[in-house]
């Protein structure tokens, strides 16, 4: 009898496993499909991407370079903080930390920080800067693990030449492509922010779209779109520094808002209000605390993970069916279309694609666990079709599907892997945003106290949704090394 | 850290306010409102010889928040988020309302498949439909359909329906009521006769079946420290200048005929209302 | 000879690399069906452009055996040696052996593992094997093609002097034409009819292995040992 131990064989046991998650997860969610009469809502919806409208939108210039000096000043402190923090990041304390901070959506941040700074700009790059530097932290480390050079040399010598020689230098590439990618994220965050009344894209993206003015969407979202596709045309790594000398003069900078107020949002708001009474009553509080846990806090939690977990199974093979149509090395020069559709669905915030599903399959979990896959699928998909492009192959290889098969989805599965266990922290993160379809994720509890401004509840949720992301960030890091994916960077 | 220190040091320098700050969110066409409001705020600076300057906001609690913390010290709110702001404020007053809203309502609306028909009661056989409200701090959309529930089936939305949702907006409630995504909506009823007049309704596949009882909407709310911050008789010019509008472009951002007086009393039901729900 | 037989490459006159700098100017060359060919010369003299040259013109009947045997690392060994014979067969078929081994293959596959010397490593994947055995298992996926053309581009180095005799043994029992790029002077002088040397992207020398002068290949092989 001939052994089988192939690498290929423990990636299969691991896909395996996951699939059967989620299929059991699938099985117990929510996802009915009801008839629905949608083509009306959706032709008018196509119409509108016949004919984009841009010209009914007020300040569009404004809007568009809010949303980019978001990104450039966001995005530049976090990349400047990471750097600094991934060389410490393999101490507990900070990588429980950078898990942290990573771990609550940025709406989440900015609607914190509308408490405390208003409608300003310091809400905007603080909402992208502090999730995003807890990414960049984990990222950066994990490329910097891969340093040619031995790690020790930066972890114990402390001083900054060394670390600069020996630890940044040599990963300089990888970081910096890492980190345009991440630009592009951060683009999307700043869009995305308009969506609570931020001065940016998703301000008017967010009206346009509920008003069911969809020439107008359409027009916004294409911009989006084109924003993004040509971005390493205009993302040059030598203009940063310009570019955010030019953001930072740009932003308005100035809050209206009296320090008492952020004061009081510290010291009263987000107190447990049974700890605000005069006299502390232990029955109330644990009753208040109680209803808190049975009626929104597990009912949550299992929400949420039900939906990560489908959507994850989902992300994983819309990224295996999506990323050969964006790979040079299978399609050569008709990679360009499968690039525009993975723009088109990465790019389209996860919102918009959820309510266009619902209009077509009704609501129930299933909308949102498509939109959630989609996204994510088509960001895995880009990934994959980069890595595939880069493998090295023999002048006499296989072509076309027997490329594909034999080569290339052998040789990036480990990637794929990798970036399934990475994306499921992000999947749950953006579970959270998904709450408007009536799926009572963590999120749309937290939705629904901010927006009948129970602070004191939207923290202890925020803290919760963060420490179940963190739990499921160990849980997926010890798989990870298990699996010995660690090796493999996560861009 | 530092830069919580830095932003603190930020408001130290921008507190010059001698401007009078409002915000509006209408309960139709969102868009374009930063030029019409404008107009408005052109309209106050000349009846009440200050700087006044309008802050757009996307949501019912942004509003809120803009207010409680002095960002605004006027606000266009809807009933709900007007007994909130009120009772998060001290000292803050309603003080005009939309001729309309004196007797505001609701419609129910539901996907021909259902085979509902408009009736004078609400019927007991939507229980078996999916039902989506519109935003979850609106008054029209939320609060008083929600009521009007409880009152009629004695428990809450998520137990009498067979899937409760939040659609976000009134145009989208009626968007997906009438896609049939959601069987059975609540709606704001000026909301749904302007977009039937826009011929965005079908009324084929989508009417209402029922029209909630009458209550009390939108008000004008102003913070009790205006007469301090500006003129002791501040407020009081305030609500004549409100009064006074008589420009039907400019009463049309709002869109209302004319603003009436209005006192926190008036809201009285529906804080308790809000009370009863747990969303105050 | 092979005086008679016809010939398989033909060149003559060509610039050959990349399109602005070309790594042989101007490049003559015959090879005829049959002849045993060792191709020597210093790392960088361009030995890899010439017998990647050489297979793209007939690359269907060619087995080539690449420097790095760069093999797919989670697939087993029974797929990189099935993997010669993919455009033989439709994707489907391909598809299914890949999640199932046909029994014909693998009975044949793991006949050729045996003569590799990789018994019992038929689902090894390539990932958990030595740098020999990999190396190993890139010719195993030359020989399983059963072409009449082998190239390979230092397909022994890392394996011990007699193990590449017996696999140079066998690749020249399966090709009538072998044509190998070779480090080892022995080899090179012992088991080929033919030795080419090159040298600054010209041919330096090109004689019956015979006839090859210990000048000759001092050429080559002095400048081999400084360089490595």
């Amino acid at each position: 009898m001939i052994t089988v131990d192939t690498t290929a064989r423990k990636y299969r046991l691991i896909s395996l496993f996951i699939a059967s998650l989620g299929i059991l997860t699938l099985l117990m969610a929510d996802i009915e499909i009801s008839a629905t009469d949608p083509m009306d809502e959706l032709l008018a919806i196509l119409a509108g991407f016949i004919s984009p409208d841009l010209s009914q939108i007020d300040y569009l210039a404004e809007a568009l370079l809010t949303t980019v000096s978001f990104a450039v000043v966001g995005i530049s402190i976090a990349a400047t903080l990471g750097i600094f923090l991934a060389p410490l990041h393999h101490l507990p304390l900070v990588s429980h930390f950078c898990a942290f901070i990573r771990s609550i959506h940025e709406l989440f941040w900015a609607l914190i920080f509308l408490q405390m700074f208003g409608l300003s700009s310091i809400t905007g790059v603080l909402a992208i800067a502090i999730p995003y530097t807890g990414i960049f932290a984990r990222v950066y480390s994990d490329i910097l693990e891969q340093s040619p050079l031995d790690r020790r040399h930066w972890i114990n010598d402390t001083s900054l030449s060394v670390w600069l020689y020996t630890g940044i230098i040599p990963c300089w590439a990888a970081i910096a492509q890492y980190t345009r990618y991440r630009f592009e994220c951060g683009l999307r965050s700043a869009a995305i922010l308009g969506f609570i009344g931020l001065p940016t894209l998703g301000y008017y993206l967010e009206t346009a779209f509920s008003q069911g003015q969809y020439n107008q969407a359409a027009g916004l979202l294409l911009l989006f779109f084109a924003m993004i596709a040509t971005l390493k045309w205009w993302l040059n790594i030598r203009l940063v520094l310009v570019y955010l000398i030019a953001a930072i003069v740009y932003l308005p900078w100035q809050s209206q808002l009296e320090f008492k107020y952020l004061v009081r949002f510290i010291t009263q708001d987000i107190v447990p209000q049974p700890l605000l009474e005069p006299t502390l009553n232990l029955s109330h509080l644990s009753q208040w605390f109680g209803d808190l846990v049975s009626g929104q806090i597990l009912p949550g939690i299992g929400a949420s993970l039900l939906l990560s977990v489908s959507a994850l199974l989902c992300c994983g093979v819309i990224a295996l069916l999506t990323w050969p149509l964006a790979s040079r090395a299978i399609l050569g020069r008709g990679y360009i279309l499968g690039h525009g559709l993975l723009i088109v669905m990465r790019s389209t915030p996860e919102i918009i694609l959820a309510f266009v599903i619902m209009l077509i399959i009704g609501p129930s979990m299933l909308p949102a666990i498509l939109a959630l896959a989609l996204h994510n699928g088509a960001i895995i998909g880009y990934l994959l079709a980069h890595r595939a492009d880069r493998v090295q192959l023999r002048v006499d290889r296989p072509n076309g599907l027997n490329l594909w098969a034999y080569e290339l989805q052998p040789q990036i599965y480990p990637s794929f892997i990798s970036l399934i266990f990475y994306r499921f922290e992000v999947i749950l993160r953006e579970s959270a945003i998904l709450g408007m379809l009536g799926v009572t994720t963590l999120g749309f509890y937290i939705d629904s106290a901010f927006e009948a401004l129970f602070f004191d509840v939207a923290l202890i949720l925020i803290l919760v949704t963060a420490a179940l992301n963190m739990l499921v960030n160990s849980i997926s890091l010890r798989l990870r090394r298990y699996l010995a994916l660690d090796r493999i960077v996560t861009a | 850290m530092k830069y919580l220190l830095l932003c603190c040091l930020l408001f130290v320098n921008s507190i010059n306010a001698q401007t009078f700050t409002f915000t509006a969110i209408p309960d139709e066409d969102e868009s374009r409102l930063r030029s019409r409001f404008d107009k408005v705020a052109l309209y106050l600076t000349e009846q009440l010889g200050v700087d006044v300057k309008y802050v757009p906001v996307k949501s019912y609690s942004a509003a809120i928040s803009a207010f409680r913390n002095n960002q605004v010290q006027l606000a266009w709110f809807g009933g709900l988020s007007g007994v909130k702001a009120r009772h998060l404020v001290e000292g803050s007053r309603a003080i005009a309302q939309g001729y309309e809203d004196q007797f505001f309502k609701s419609y129910f609306i539901a996907h021909h498949s259902t085979g509902l028909t408009e009736q004078a009661q609400l019927n007991k056989d939507i229980a078996k439909f999916t039902f989506t409200f519109g935003s979850k701090g609106s008054t029209s959309g939320r609060l008083m359909p929600e009521h009007f529930i409880r009152q009629t089936f004695g428990k809450s939305p998520n137990k009498v329906f067979k899937r409760v949702g939040f659609s976000g907006d009134h145009s989208r409630t009626i968007a997906q009521v009438q896609s049939g995504a959601w069987q059975i909506g609540a709606v704001n009823y000026k909301v749904w006769h302007n977009e039937l007049n826009a011929g965005k309704i079908d009324l084929s596949k989508i009417k209402v079946i029922w029209t909630t009882p009458t209550y009390l909407d939108y008000q004008w709310t102003i913070r009790g420290d205006v007469d301090q911050q500006f003129s002791p008789d501040f407020s009081q010019r305030v609500q004549k200048a409100l009064l006074d509008m008589s420009d039907p472009s400019l009463l049309a951002s709002f869109p209302r005929q004319k603003f009436v007086p209005a006192t926190n009393d008036d809201y009285e039901p529906i804080k308790v209302v809000a009370k009863a729900i747990k969303l105050l | 000879m092979t005086q008679d037989c016809p010939t398989v490459f033909n060149i003559s006159n060509q610039a050959i690399g990349f399109k602005n700098q070309p790594i042989f100017s101007n490049l003559s060359l015959m090879i005829k069906q049959g002849e045993k060919v060792a191709i020597v010369g210093t790392s960088g003299s361009g030995k890899s452009t010439l017998l990647n040259y050489l297979y793209q013109c007939r690359s269907v009947d060619v087995a080539y055996c690449p420097q790095k045997s760069m093999l797919v690392d989670t697939l087993s060994v029974y797929h990189n040696i099935y993997m010669g014979i993919l455009n033989q067969h439709g994707f489907f078929y391909n598809i299914i052996n890949l999640i199932r081994p046909f029994p014909v293959h693998k009975t044949r596959v793991e006949q050729l593992t045996r003569r590799l010397g990789l018994t019992g490593l038929l689902f090894k994947s390539i990932d958990k094997l030595s740098g020999g055995q990999q190396q190993r298992c890139a010719i195993g996926r030359a020989l399983y093609q059963r072409l009449p053309i082998f190239i390979g581009d230092e397909p022994f180095s890392g394996l011990d002097p007699k193990q590449s005799v017996e696999l140079l043994k066998a690749i020249k029992d399966q090709h009538q034409t072998v044509v190998v790029a070779l480090h080892n002077k022995e080899m090179a002088l012992n088991q080929f009819d033919r030795i080419i040397g090159i040298k600054d992207g010209a041919i330096a020398f090109d004689t019956p292995a015979t006839e090859v002068s210990s000048e000759q290949l001092d050429l080559i092989y002095h400048r081999i040992e400084h360089s490595e």
